[in-house]
């Protein structure tokens, strides 16, 4: 058998590849793939220890219980900072599945009213708020219909960019409903429901007495104010794709 | 969005006009049983 011998000195036979070991990578040939492969098992077992720890991570949405004792025995001791799942990509597509997918977590799993709606309502909007994988399904034939659907499969990858503590959109997404409920709730303070006792009286259903005549233009400024509660879910900075889905939903 | 918004903005000031204030409960009093009901003075806008 024919030899040469490399720069560092290692022999090894020239020719075809054994079997069992293909060429793997761009610089896995040396070993036949066996560096990559083990660097990526020890990447996946690393990826799932760390999932499995911050799997009792608890959230602001969940309520405060055995989650503690877990989040204590974390490795990082506070919460779990550095969470993280396998980089294991499913079958066919299923929303965010990009290495920047690490924060997703099961107790995550809560549906936020607005941007649900939005999500699934219009669907250009739900692509933006995935992360930069989930717009994949865009470049595949029917993308249009499949996003929303990956959506609803995994909400926890749309809503998981404001549900992160410290994102810079996290205040305008939680502070919408509110003010969409709080406008809602005031227009009602104005509609009378009985007419006005005689001798100026107010009436007992109205809750405000409008003594300055302006109880439409009062209403139509409410109503107006609403608008921002479907505008600001889609305000963020890092992205400008929900924000014209915003902007678009609000118009509408 | 403008086009119809125009028209049912529009379509409320005969209303106002008719009914002399902006106050709902004096809008409710001028179209209930000592007024006229809108619909009928002012077809157009109930359309």
């Amino acid at each position: 058998m024919q030899r040469f011998k490399r720069r560092s000195g290692r022999v090894r036979p020239r020719g075809p590849p054994r079997p069992g070991l293909p060429r793997e990578g761009r610089h896995g040939d040396q070993h036949g793939g066996r560096v990559q492969r083990i660097a990526n098992g020890i990447d996946a077992a690393t990826s799932g220890r760390l999932a499995d720890s911050c799997r009792r991570w608890p959230t602001p949405w969940a309520p405060a219980g055995p989650t503690e004792a877990a989040n204590r025995s974390s490795p990082t001791g506070q919460g779990c900072a550095a969470y993280a799942r396998p980089r294991r990509r499913r079958g066919g597509f299923s929303g965010a599945t990009d290495d920047r997918d690490r924060g997703h977590h099961p107790d995550q799993d809560r549906h936020h009213p607005v941007s649900l709606l939005t999500a699934f309502a219009y669907s250009r909007c739900s692509s933006g708020w995935c992360r930069p994988g989930c717009r994949r399904a865009w470049d595949q034939p029917g993308g249009a219909l499949r996003a929303p659907a990956a959506a609803r499969r995994r909400p926890e990858a749309v809503l998981q960019v404001a549900e992160r503590s410290g994102h810079p959109g996290r205040f305008l997404y939680l502070a919408a409903p509110v003010l969409s409920l709080a406008v809602a709730f005031t227009a009602f303070t104005i509609i009378p429901s009985a007419a006005d006792r005689p001798g100026g009286a107010q009436s007992p259903h109205q809750l405000v007495r409008d003594q300055h005549q302006r109880g439409v233009l009062f209403y139509f400024a409410l109503t107006s104010l609403g608008v921002y509660g479907i505008f600001w879910p889609a305000m963020r900075p890092t992205a400008s794709t929900p924000l014209l889905g915003g902007l678009r939903s609000s118009a509408r | 969005m403008i086009s119809y918004e125009m028209a049912l903005g529009l379509s409320l000031v005969p209303v106002f006009i008719v009914a002399g204030s902006f106050r709902l409960v004096d809008i409710v009093n001028a179209s209930g049983p000592g007024g006229s009901p809108f619909r009928c003075c002012r077809p157009s806008s109930s359309i």
